[in-house]
């Protein structure tokens, strides 16, 4: 005659069941719920910037109009890899490149995340004009919002502008709004794209009259080595 | 369906939601995939806010969330079941946000980390399926 089958003692009770599907439901909610709330606070601070004062600024390009070597950026102001960049790379190539005066750097818009990406690079087309393009590009990527949550407002714009020494909102508003400036932000995707660009940032160097070539930077050694290499050609 | 062949089942889809959380940890951590792309894909998602929680990126977490559940599953206790089916619970729960993140809000996805966070739901069926024959 077989033996009965055995229950097993260690079996969980209905009970430690019930408990543990509540600590389950409780720990998913308190992730989530945590995750909303750090992102939410991940907004409210701003990383601090690079102080850009007395590096010359004309037009798109920031630093000596003379170095022998570019470094172009296209980047879209709402990609989160480009604030990284800006906050990660940026310092290094502005204090020992750009302010040494032996590497300028000019900034391409390649806006095509969203309309948010059209405006923001509207507004930096127009601080352009007044040679603050740098600047507010910064401004921007410290207080990058979610992508195309309609994030770069007019009163956004307006705070940051006003913080930036030298800028003239109220130019700022009017330059945005000419029809030039719109035409080239609005076009700006088309353009990146037939030009063959599929991702920001994208970087070139351009050394004195040479052919611009793209390089790529894994990390801060890697651009100082692409950059000393085109200072040392 | 054996036993046997429940826990090999729940086991090998452990395996590759360890595969996939660990391919996207490495991505998060190489500076060399700091991009955006045109069209959106797995930089935008990985660069973007959500990508992180407090500084720890969301690929690691769901990395030892698939570890936690493995270990489990390798115990084979009757506590250790119950706990893998909690974890698998917790795990769809923050797929699912993660999912309607990429969908609704950062309107960009990215393959791995749907199918990571697909992955969980299977696994989910199979660990409760052990829990109840305990």
């Amino acid at each position: 005659m077989a033996a009965p089958k055995q229950r097993r003692t260690d079996r969980p009770s209905r009970r430690a069941v019930i408990v543990a599907f509540g600590i389950a439901i409780f720990a998913a909610i308190a992730l989530v719920g945590f995750a909303v709330v750090a992102r939410e606070d991940s907004n409210s601070g701003a990383a601090p910037g690079v102080d850009l004062a007395g590096i010359p600024q004309s037009d798109r390009i920031l630093g000596n109009p003379a170095a022998k070597v570019m470094l172009v950026e296209y980047a879209d102001p709402q990609c989160p890899a480009c604030r990284l960049y800006t906050l990660d790379f940026f310092p290094t190539l502005v204090r020992d490149y750009v302010r040494t005066g032996k590497v300028k750097t000019e900034f391409r818009g390649f806006p095509f995340i969203g309309e948010d990406s059209v405006t923001a690079y509207r507004f930096l087309l127009a601080a352009a004009e007044q040679g603050k393009l740098w600047n507010l590009a910064q401004a921007l990527y410290r207080h990058q919002g979610a992508e195309n949550s309609g994030w770069v407002t007019d009163d956004l714009i307006r705070q940051l502008a006003g913080e930036i020494p030298g800028l003239d909102v109220d130019e700022l508003f009017a330059d945005a709004g000419r029809p030039d400036i719109v035409r080239e932000a609005d076009g700006a995707e088309a353009a990146g794209t037939a030009a063959g660009l599929q991702q920001t940032p994208t970087f070139l160097i351009v050394v004195g009259k040479k052919q611009p070539y793209q390089v790529e930077f894994g990390s801060i050694d890697q651009m100082r080595a692409a950059l000393d290499d085109a200072l040392s050609g | 369906m054996s036993d046997r062949s429940l826990r090999l089942a729940a086991g090998v889809v452990t395996l590759a939601g360890i595969a996939v959380a660990g391919y996207l940890t490495w991505v998060h951590y190489d500076h060399a995939a700091l991009v955006c792309v045109a069209g959106g894909g797995c930089e935008t998602v990985q660069r973007s806010r959500y990508a992180e929680i407090a500084g720890i990126p969301v690929a690691l977490l769901g990395l030892i969330g698939y570890l936690a559940i493995l270990a489990l599953i390798l115990w084979d206790a009757p506590y250790a079941r119950l706990g893998a089916a909690m974890l698998g619970l917790i795990g769809l729960a923050f797929s699912a946000y993660l999912v309607v993140l990429q969908l609704f809000v950062i309107d960009a996805t990215c393959v791995w980390c749907l199918a990571n966070d697909v992955l969980i739901a299977p696994a989910l069926a199979l660990l409760t399926a052990l829990r109840l024959r305990t």
